[in-house]
């Protein structure tokens, strides 16, 4: 069982190997997804997902939101970015009922 | 629910009761809705700021190790990376927040990031990593506090759904009940007493 890991396409994740960090390269959607739920299934406590792979798997994510672990957290990547931040204003808008974000 | 009950008094004493649990039980899913939310403006406060920081210390990150891969031996960079001894340690822990928990991670950072030769190395790599390095605690405290954020913004959407349910639904019902069975009760009542008056006018006919 991993503490952290980091998904993402090689340029984004590999620096990361420097800082004593596991490393997960992917570079399809669909491999994300795979790798993801294996460290999910595995029991890994802190994900570094890259946005555009958070994206695709977001239904995944959704489905875990409510366990304390696996957190799973979108790192800026490849594209526009900006993701993460959308991401926590809508949810504090369901939440609260008002875009104070 | 009106439809399928019986008007008798136990059945009153027993909606009355029901009534006063879900009065109390409302107010406390509202005070408990309250904190959360109160909870949830106090995380709010910097971490905005701090997502905005992290992100583009990454992105500083992710565009020196671009150009360090560009003008470097790929092999190079991947032996920099393996004589890194800088360590890792996540201390996972959770902590108690009204009703739920919620992730605490500790990190134990240890040895020095730039620690291969920088003769065959790019001045952008060492960049890249140190910024990488900066970003890391920053990454980790993000983690924790977004995570917190979002169980938290979970909590209250889950309270606020009860809290109408009580309000808008289950109390309305039930004290239409109680006025359905009081009004029933009455009219019994009612029906009983003519009936009695009619049976000793007939008595005193005889």
């Amino acid at each position: 069982m991993k503490e952290i890991v980091v998904i993402g396409n090689p340029e984004i994740v590999e620096p990361f190997r420097a800082v004593g960090v596991d490393v997960e390269v992917v570079t399809t959607p669909s491999a994300s997804e795979e790798i993801l739920k294996r460290h999910i299934k595995e029991g890994t406590k802190l994900i570094f997902l890259e946005e555009v792979f958070f994206k695709h798997n977001i239904k995944l994510i959704m489905e875990n939101r409510e366990n304390l672990f696996p957190t799973i957290v979108p790192i800026p990547g490849r594209g526009r970015g900006g993701y993460a931040q959308e991401r926590l204003r809508i949810l504090i808008r369901k939440a609260v009922g008002a875009d104070i974000f | 629910m009106v439809g399928n009950v019986n008007p008798n008094r136990m059945e009153l004493l027993r909606l009355k009761r029901r009534i006063q649990i879900a009065k109390r039980g409302h107010k406390l899913l509202k005070d408990k809705q309250d904190e959360l939310v109160r909870q949830l403006f106090t995380l709010l406060k910097g971490i905005r700021e701090l997502r905005e920081q992290v992100e583009k210390e990454l992105k500083i990150a992710q565009k020196k190790y671009a150009m360090a891969k560009a003008s470097c031996d790929e092999e190079i960079l991947y032996e920099s990376f393996l004589i890194s001894t800088k360590k890792l340690h996540l201390n996972i822990e959770q902590k108690k927040l009204l009703t739920f928990s919620v992730p605490v991670f500790k990190e134990s950072i240890e040895g020095d990031v730039l620690s291969y030769g920088f003769s065959d190395t790019p001045m952008e790599l060492d960049m890249a990593l140190s910024a990488l390095d900066k970003a890391l605690k920053g990454l980790i405290e993000l983690a924790e506090r977004e995570k917190t954020l979002e169980l938290l913004a979970v909590e209250i959407e889950r309270t606020r759904r009860r809290v109408n349910a009580l309000e808008f639904r289950l109390i309305p019902e039930l004290e239409e009940t109680v006025k359905f069975i009081t009004q029933k009760l009455a009219e019994m009542e009612r029906s009983d007493i003519t009936r009695l008056m009619k049976i000793k006018d007939i008595v005193r006919e005889h």
